[in-house]
């Protein structure tokens, strides 16, 4: 058992522990330019919390990825207990293939498509509403501080969605068949099953994903913003990855970027104790650790 | 079973390529020792490994050169950034000033002026007087200066003018008169409303050209520093800068520029131009005129005509052009002659020839070399293949500051287009180093200026108020300093 | 039960339609790449939404395999992700494996280690310098053995591992046979779904892997698939724009288009193929009682 272990321990202490130090340019000036990295306490955090705009850049953090969470984590579940009531397999396969093509196609492109679709002036929507005679103005989402939110918000679950939704299915597809056969005999109906057998098979499974994404809470998507906010919403939409990437995009300054990047995954940390400490009360045995 | 299976496939699937690939690898090793000098190009296209300009470089020069070709920005950053931590720097790379101090302050370039001196007599001719400015003193070289070129230009479409019976706009009254023709009367005689006047986008970098000209015509060089009571400060200081933005206005509301300038895309904004339905631009001329001859969709193809919009005080123009960019050599450079003889050939003619069109015969052939006029044999007419074998890929890096050799080889529209861009430059006060405030705030203070200007273009309330805040903001946010620091920078670069 | 399974209700009329939508708005951005892709670049110009290809044209292809340099980009990338996933799975089951056994002592201490490197990593500087200091720049196994294992996909492996009932690895263990035995005989076999889209996930991830490329290759004959078609391809800036004609006839969105067709498209072949492995696990499933 221990020796089965081995290998892998020998690639985390190589490729993930040795370039850990990394994390202690957080409490360091480091220059890439002597090497040198005098240690300087909370000095770097200081700094980055006394940037101009770093709380505005952490509201949106939370309020951006916190809706991507409450939105995000339960589409797959139920797309997953949906596709799984497919009884035609082909259709089931296209169904389980399409979810997973969003997220072969780059933000970059994506944010041009939903320019294409929410344009008020050359856009798919303004046509179509156009088209069924509406003639009051069209907002335009895309520079408009109270809806840009909602749209990537909702752009994240249409391009993400689809990854949790092929674990959950890989989770359904490996519950015992005998289960749904017992219930059946026990004159239980298909939301019945779904309900009572499949949702408690995939627990772990959910809990684990759940775990992950208030892990990840702090990650409200830096390629997604970058591609898609404009100067027009940059006061509803920087977040602290898109905010420190400007901030240290002139002065190669990692100190800055290692601090902002500890300061999330402590927060991360945090989140996950506590949803680790629940998981355990709800089912024993479950949670990471 | 079925595990079986899939494990043998897969290893079907890698064993091939594996062993393609080794044999592809052998191969390499029949270079030659020639001595290896090594360059880090940023660049959008990478052309192949050992390609033909490659080959032509060592037979011509006895250089074994191996350039790496990375994508131009991110990439070629981050990658620059690993290789001076890791101290395995390649022996040429591109720098801005700022990162050329810090890498001269810590040891890790070569001072070049006796290898100049003794081999690069291309090199100083080419550079000129700018060999001493820059990352440069008079007495030590660090870095081979590498000019910006090309002034954004106002084009209007002479031929819609012609259609509607106008002239060439040449007032911010007559400019904003032809806008509404070209967006109301159609112009292009299709019938249908399919056109707009001005096409702009907010954006930093190439982007904030689209707005040079209309800035200019009120003496405001635009996204560049001013001097102000004898401080360096933001150009949204200038005192025309909200009559400008007023202009703009004008513009949005009665909808003769792109409506979606805050949100629309780069391509899209220019397929409107390559599509016929733009009627006048503020862009690089070398695109407007002469690069994207092939992509107008027209036929005929669009006649453009460059102008210069002057404002209520007779002033107009574009920018002036500065650059802070140099190619260093690295201290750890194996040959440094060997180097500098390659930097020399490439500051000649016969270097800037073949790194700009390729190898004569091959890639190309002169039509009048006297006028310098040529054509790309197939199948090197198609640019990205001609880029793949090295063609024009690694010329930047080594761009001359005088003669320039890509402004000799444009057409005359174009190129007195960029001619009278020099001339045409309106004062601003550049400073070449980065202030430490931007240093810290990297492109934050930017960015201000940037959704400053959106929001002006747009806002339903109070003009000045809002305008006001902005300034604030900017004060606020990191500006304060930066008019401190700006100002020293500039009085010491100016040797005030 | 097969009668029950395909009577239409309403409520299962209702769960086809959606799915139907939900197929239709997923399949969207990938469909609108590869008509874009297929269509003539200036019969494209003009955006708006791509039902079918205008014009059809294969130009934007012909460019990208015009050159003989696509196919060493596809034979590395393929290496790359062939050997990488093979590796990936044996090292991400050797470690998943015995951390869901519950008697295994210290088990809990290596899965909060293993964890930790999903927090504090320490960033492309420090990774760098690693991968320099083994001697692995410019080689294509840095592209391989830095991301031996992801942490996020053992932990999913792990939970899967928990849902396999404790007699099975008992009865093995009864029968005599050694821990690695039991792994391959009895475990893997029950465990195929998970494996198979764990697969197509670190699969995925070489194919589309960049910056590590972008970082470690010099060579461009070591060079991938991903860094090929971007360099094919304006990735930013307008500035550039200027310097290039198209004397191809070709707009840059067209071989944007044709390089994510170029990349996509081969991954599309090899995703039914795996899908039949979650229909594999449930049948071993049913089977096995």
């Amino acid at each position: 058992m221990y020796l089965m272990l081995f290998p892998p321990l020998v690639y985390f202490a190589m490729f993930r522990y040795w370039p850990m130090y990394g994390v202690t340019y957080a409490f360091r000036n480091y220059s890439i330019f002597t090497g040198e990295a005098p240690w300087v306490g909370l000095a770097v955090f200081r700094r980055l919390v006394s940037l101009p705009g770093f709380w505005v850049a952490f509201r949106n953090n939370v309020i951006i990825s916190f809706g991507g969470f409450v939105f995000g984590f339960p589409v797959p579940i139920i797309l997953s207990l949906l596709i799984n009531e497919l009884v035609h397999i082909r259709f089931k396969k296209f169904v389980q293939t399409t979810v997973l093509l969003p997220s072969f196609i780059s933000w970059v492109i994506i944010g041009g498509l939903v320019y294409t679709l929410l344009s008020p002036s050359s856009g798919v929507v303004a046509a179509i509403l156009r088209g069924v005679g509406y003639e009051g103005r069209i907002p335009n989402l895309l520079v408009s501080t109270d809806h840009f939110r909602k749209v990537i918000i909702v752009s994240y679950v249409w391009r993400a969605g689809g990854f949790a939704t092929i674990i959950y299915l890989a989770a359904i597809a490996s519950i015992d068949y005998e289960l749904y056969d017992a219930a059946v005999i026990d004159g239980a109906g298909r939301w019945a099953q779904a309900w009572r057998i499949t949702l408690p098979s995939i627990r772990p499974v959910i809990i684990i994903l759940l775990i992950f994404r208030v892990g990840a809470l702090m990650d409200a998507g830096f390629e997604q913003i970058f591609a898609m906010y404009n100067p027009l919403v940059y006061e509803v939409s920087e977040i602290l990855d898109t905010y420190v990437y400007k901030v240290g995009l002139i002065q190669r300054n990692y100190s800055l970027a290692t601090a902002a990047g500890l300061f999330q995954s402590l927060i991360g940390l945090v989140l996950v104790v506590v949803t680790n400490w629940i998981a355990q009360k709800v089912e024993p045995g479950s949670g990471i650790v | 079973m079925s595990i079986k299976r899939l494990g043998m496939s897969l290893l079907v699937a890698v064993c091939v390529p594996a062993t393609l690939l080794w044999s592809a690898g052998t191969r390499e090793a029949a270079a030659e020792a020639l001595p290896v000098v090594t360059q880090l190009v940023g660049q959008q296209t990478h052309p192949a490994a050992n390609n033909s300009v490659m080959q032509e470089v060592a037979r011509r020069t006895g250089v074994d050169w191996r350039p790496t070709v990375v994508t131009e920005g991110e990439d070629h950053s981050a990658r620059l950034s690993a290789m001076i931590a890791a101290r395995t720097l390649p022996d040429f790379f591109t720098v801005n000033i700022g990162l050329g101090d810090q890498l001269v302050a810590s040891g890790l370039l070569k001072e070049m002026s006796g290898l100049i001196a003794e081999y690069g007599s291309n090199v100083a001719e080419a550079a000129g007087d700018a060999l001493h400015t820059g990352l440069n003193t008079r007495e030590e070289v660090w870095g081979i200066p590498s000019p910006a070129v090309y002034a954004a230009r106002i084009a209007v479409r002479k031929d819609w003018l012609d259609n509607l019976g106008m002239s060439v706009p040449q007032t911010l009254e007559e400019f904003s008169d032809v806008l509404h023709a070209f967006t109301f009367k159609d112009p292009n005689r299709s019938g249908r409303d399919d056109t707009i006047g001005l096409g702009v986008r907010v954006g930093a970098g190439a982007d904030s050209n689209f707005f040079v000209g209309i800035f200019a015509a009120f003496g405001v060089p635009y996204m560049r520093p001013i001097l102000k009571d004898g401080v360096v400060t933001s150009h949204m200081m200038h005192e025309n800068y909200l009559d400008a933005v007023r202009y703009l206005r004008r513009l949005y509301r009665e909808g003769v520029m792109e409506p979606d300038f805050a949100t629309i895309p780069q391509l899209p904004l220019f397929e409107k131009l390559w599509n016929g339905a733009m009627g006048a631009i503020d862009f690089f001329p070398n695109g407007t005129t002469q690069n994207w001859i092939g992509r107008y969709r027209e036929d005929p193809k669009p006649v453009f005509e460059y102008t210069v919009i002057k404002g209520p005080d007779g002033v107009g123009g574009t920018l002036r052009m500065h650059s802070n960019v140099h190619t260093v050599l690295a201290a750890s450079a194996k040959h440094p002659v060997e180097a500098m003889k390659l930097a020399d050939y490439f500051h000649g003619f016969e270097g800037q020839v073949l790194l700009f069109f390729g190898i004569e015969g091959k890639h190309f052939r002169w039509v009048d070399r006297a006028n310098y006029t040529h054509e790309h044999i197939p199948p090197y007419n198609d640019a990205a293949t001609l880029r793949g074998d090295g063609g024009w890929v690694y010329y930047n890096p080594w761009r001359r500051a005088a003669d320039n050799f890509e402004i000799l080889i444009l057409n005359d529209q174009t190129r007195r287009a960029v001619n009278q861009g020099y001339d045409l430059a309106i004062d601003d006060a550049y400073i070449y180093r980065p202030t430490k405030i931007e240093q810290e705030l990297g492109t934050t203070l930017r960015d201000i200026e940037m959704e400053a200007l959106a929001t002006l273009i747009v806002t339903e309330d109070d003009l000045e108020r809002v305008y006001r805040r902005f300034v604030e903001r900017w004060l606020a946010s990191g500006g304060r300093d930066y008019q401190v620091q700006a100002t020293e920078i500039y009085e010491q670069e100016r040797g005030l | 039960m097969t009668k029950y399974l395909t009577r239409m209700t309403p409520s299962r009329i209702l769960i086809y339609a959606l799915l139907s939508f939900v197929a239709i708005v997923t399949i969207y951005p990938f469909w609108h790449v590869i008509m874009h892709s297929l269509s003539d670049s200036q019969a494209a110009l003009g955006g708006g939404v791509f039902l079918y290809p205008r014009q059809p044209s294969l130009l934007g292809y012909r460019l990208l395999f015009a050159s003989g340099r696509v196919f060493v980009a596809y034979g590395n990338t393929i290496f790359v992700t062939g050997v990488g996933t093979l590796l990936n799975l044996m090292m991400t089951t050797l470690a998943a494996w015995p951390l869901s056994m519950r008697r295994l002592r210290g088990r809990r201490a290596v899965a909060l280690l293993i964890y930790a490197t999903m927090l504090f990593q320490g960033g492309i500087i420090p990774t760098y310098l690693v991968v320099n200091r083994v001697g692995l720049l410019d080689n294509r196994w840095a592209l391989i053995l830095p991301v031996l294992i992801n942490p996020f996909n053992m932990f999913v492996m792990r939970n899967f591992f928990y849902s396999v009932p404790d007699s099975l690895e008992e009865s093995a263990r009864i029968d005599g046979a050694g821990p690695l035995r039991t792994l391959i005989a009895i475990i893997v076999p029950v465990s195929t779904p998970v494996i198979a889209a764990l697969a197509m996930f670190y699969g995925i991830y070489h194919w589309n892997a960049y910056i590590h490329a972008v970082l470690y290759i010099s060579d461009a004959g070591k060079q991938v698939l991903q860094v090929y078609l971007r360099s094919m391809i304006m990735v930013s800036g307008v500035g550039q724009l200027a310097e290039f004609d198209a004397t191809a006839g070709l707009t840059e969105e067209s071989v944007k288009t044709a390089t994510i067709g170029a990349a996509v498209i081969p991954v599309l072949f090899i995703y039914p193929w795996l899908q039949r492995y979650y229909v594999k696990g449930l049948l071993v499933g049913s089977v096995k009682g």
